[in-house]
């Protein structure tokens, strides 16, 4: 078995396809994956948020723990929040934290109905939202996580999934 | 027709009352979770409901809806598996709509729920 969940490349491309789904269908943006990789837990240089304003995370439990983010540069999360509402905002106000929020839990529930049927389940929390410019989130050293690389028309942005390792459900 | 909007996120209530006024139905009352929804709910017609809320979830809410009202509940919900939704289902709901969605798919099910109520157009 994979170290890790995402080291299965199928599950990797869940994330990725839902990611698209999501970011197409509620923002208009027409998002393509540029690629994906494994970060250990001491890689600080790779810290997906670091370079970052906003962060929507929320957090798996039951079957399996983890937790998936999502992660924007300012004018990014403005433009996509936009596209949301049909309005246009100038700076990271409650609505473009709560847009956000609710892109990650449109991310992690989609990826959760593609991975059920393949054995992997997980409830999942409340999403978050973090700003601010250089905030930095950090994940237990033993965490290997996955990083999901995205373009779009509104700028580059990033989505990172941990899910911890467990046994593989029965079908 | 007045029509109840419940969900913890203002922005997906923005993107239902918006596509619901756009379709024509204007008497909209929004909640922010299950217990606000309760307390607003007298006299509506039609209930669109988020299902992962704090305070009080989607599923909690029907049920207790459900004790006073069988008017037609739309839950709306990020949880798309088969084991969610035939769970939701049992709670009392009469449709779902899985997250991400487009705004006439809204309009598409008011017209559904008419039409089996046997109020919808000929």
């Amino acid at each position: 078995m994979s170290k890790h969940l995402l080291g299965n490349e199928s599950f990797t491309q869940d994330f990725i396809e839902v990611t698209i789904e999501v970011l197409f269908t509620m923002t208009g943006l027409d998002v393509e994956s540029s690629g994906f990789y494994e970060i250990e837990g001491h890689s600080q240089g790779l810290d997906v948020t670091s370079c970052m304003d906003i962060t929507g995370i929320l957090g798996f439990s039951g079957g399996r723990r983890g937790s998936v983010l999502l992660t924007f540069k300012e004018e990014t999360a403005l433009k996509a929040v936009g596209g949301m509402l049909g309005m246009e905002f100038k700076e990271i106000d409650y609505y473009v934290r709560d847009g956000v929020g609710e892109l990650v839990n449109m991310i992690a529930g989609g990826a959760k109905a593609k991975l059920q049927p393949k054995g992997l389940d997980f409830e999942l929390s409340i999403p978050n939202t973090i700003s601010g410019p250089a905030h930095k989130l950090s994940a237990p050293d033993s965490a290997v996580r996955t990083r999901l690389d995205f373009t779009s028309p509104a700028g580059i942005f990033f989505a990172e999934i941990y899910l911890q390792e467990a046994v593989l459900l029965p079908l | 027709m007045k029509i109840l909007v419940v969900d913890d996120s203002a922005v997906m209530r923005k993107i239902m009352i918006k596509a619901l006024n756009e379709g024509g139905y204007t008497d909209v009352v929004e909640a922010a979770n299950g217990l606000e929804a309760l307390e607003k709910s007298a006299g509506v017609d039609l209930v669109f409901t988020d299902w992962n809320m704090p305070v009080m979830d989607g599923l909690a809410f029907v049920k207790e809806f459900r004790k006073t009202t069988q008017k037609p509940i739309v839950i709306i919900t990020t949880e798309g598996g088969k084991k969610e939704v035939l769970e939701a289902m049992k709670s009392g709901i009469n449709d779902y709509i899985v997250k991400p969605f487009s705004a006439n798919v809204i309009l598409s099910k008011i017209e559904s729920l008419l039409q089996k109520s046997g109020c919808g157009p000929d």
